[in-house]
């Protein structure tokens, strides 16, 4: 016979299942949690002789405090830096990843080896935790420098922040790293090894896990020496067939955008306000991102959204054109649109 | 003279029961094993008393089942609860007299049925039907097919993971 039981009698113990398969990153049976434990036997006192039941003494086992701690660099790349920039951010968790409330100390390192520059602390500060206020997950002015990350429960995470200043006279393509320690307050050890009386509450042992108690990560900078040049030129054509700056006369504005150096510009959006007494020509703008000489323009509208370019809408009364992450590899842009003088 | 009865009656009973019920005690112990190194620079697995547990250590459950009495125990069913917190190990459950036929059985629904691991099957919200992992236990069971003659012991075992 085979016995079929339904998910939700079962519920509890699938979901535990669960959790408990993430590994490190479960949330474990919480510290000075007693787990308590009773066999009974059922039986018959004499072969056919009244049936009897006796349970056994409990046991009683404490959980202790795991101290277990993850550090872990999350910017997504390598923080494109210049030589000489001042209170670059690079940006970490801390995650209390042990099973007790538990503190843990903040140290920063700039002077590491197998990169090509070392980044220097800024001063006076340089740890920064992430708060509520200002804008959450990235470092602003609102940010509060520690050296702790104070008490954190099971699970939680903070965001930490370590700022550097850039040295002058770098290469292109340099990197420079920067390493963020947090260790925990209550001590450090072997993975395994554990201090008497040291757990939350006092009355229970401090274990340490994997992590041994403390946990680094190494961020890295990356010098980009991507400069972007603008160049504006304009052509004048009269009514009278000249070129005289006269009212009614057409000003074409070409705006070369060239990219050099090395790495990318980023989100590179170009805007330019109609001047004072001149008048926008509608749908006048045109854009060549392919040729490289101007030889290629496409027709661009005002409106904004349906192409890279518009007029009056991201910005009032001035040309816009968004040329999202331009390498340093690419070909000059040319941007092309006219105005009448007033 | 009546109420004095009614006392002596009853303390016939309370000093009565004990006599029956003791004939087989079940004593409890939880352990874990620790690796040491010996003189010859050998490791060692060793049991030790389960005081140093955290989420991911082993524990290791024993119980001793001893008759203290006079007459056989028969048809001896002994049942633990896997304790809150914890997950079975699959495979971990033992018996000292395995040799003398002991049938170990296992309870998805909380202690209400028990069956051998291949037939424990569970329905998911789909519909789909597949069998127990281990961890999904929550009785382990030992049926023993003998019976324990007095003074004799046995000693039944299995093994958790603190979750």
């Amino acid at each position: 016979m085979k016995h079929l039981y339904k998910t939700l009698q079962t519920g509890a113990f699938v979901a535990a299942t669960a959790l408990w398969s993430q590994g490190a990153f479960a949330l474990g049976t919480a510290a000075g949690t007693d787990i308590v434990n009773t066999a009974q036997a059922t039986y018959n006192i004499g072969t056919g002789g009244p049936g009897t039941t006796t349970p056994s003494n409990p046991t009683t086992t404490t959980v202790n405090e795991l101290i277990d701690v993850d550090v872990t660099w999350i910017d997504a790349a390598p923080v494109t830096v210049t030589s000489g920039d001042v209170n670059r951010v690079t940006k970490y968790t801390v995650t209390n990843i042990g099973n007790g409330n538990e503190n843990f100390d903040l140290t920063s390192l700039s002077t590491l080896l197998g990169d090509d520059f070392d980044p220097v602390l800024s001063s006076p500060n340089n740890i920064y935790l992430d708060n509520p206020s200002g804008i959450v997950g990235q470092y602003d002015v609102t940010d509060t420098p520690v050296s702790q990350t104070g008490v954190l429960a099971p699970d939680d995470v903070v965001t930490i922040f370590i700022l550097n200043d850039i040295p002058t006279g770098l290469n292109d393509a340099d990197t420079g790293d920067t390493q963020l320690t947090a260790t925990s307050v209550t001590g450090t050890g072997a993975p395994g090894s554990s201090l008497p009386n040291a757990g939350d509450g006092g009355t229970i042992s401090a274990v340490f896990g994997n992590s041994g108690g403390d946990d680094a990560d190494t961020g890295t900078y990356i010098i980009s020496g991507v400069v972007v040049t603008l160049t504006k030129s304009a052509v004048v054509t009269d009514p009278f067939g000249g070129s005289e700056p006269v009212p009614g006369a057409t000003i074409a504005y070409t705006i070369r955008v060239s990219v050099t150096g090395s790495g990318t510009a980023a989100n590179l959006v170009i805007a330019d306000p109609i001047p004072a007494n001149t008048s926008y020509v509608l749908n006048s703008i045109r854009l060549d991102t392919t040729s490289g000489s101007g030889a290629a323009y496409v027709s661009q509208t005002d409106g904004g959204g349906d192409d890279a370019s518009d007029y009056n809408n991201t910005n009032g009364n001035a040309v816009t054109v968004d040329l999202g992450n331009v390498t340093a590899a690419a070909v000059d842009t040319f941007i092309t649109f006219n105005v009448t003088i007033n | 003279m009546l109420k004095l009865l009614k006392n002596s009656l009853l303390a016939l009973v309370v000093i009565a029961s004990p006599v029956w019920a003791g004939s087989l005690t079940l004593s409890n112990i939880a352990e874990i094993e620790v690796t040491e190194v010996n003189d010859q620079g050998e490791e060692i697995v060793k049991r030790v008393p389960a005081d140093l547990v955290v989420p991911g250590t082993e524990v290791i459950y024993t119980i001793t089942a001893n008759n203290e009495g006079d007459m056989e125990a028969a048809n001896v069913v002994i049942a633990n609860p896997v304790p809150e917190h914890t997950v079975y190990i699959g495979g971990s459950a033992s018996s000292s007299a395995m040799g003398k036929s002991t049938r170990i059985v296992f309870s998805v629904d909380g202690g209400s049925t028990f069956d051998v691991p291949e037939n424990l099957e569970i329905m998911d919200e789909d519909g789909t039907v597949r069998l127990a992992s281990a961890e999904e236990y929550t009785h382990v069971q030992w049926a023993f097919d003998f019976a324990i003659p007095p003074g004799a012991k046995v000693d039944v075992s299995f093994r958790v993971l603190l979750k």
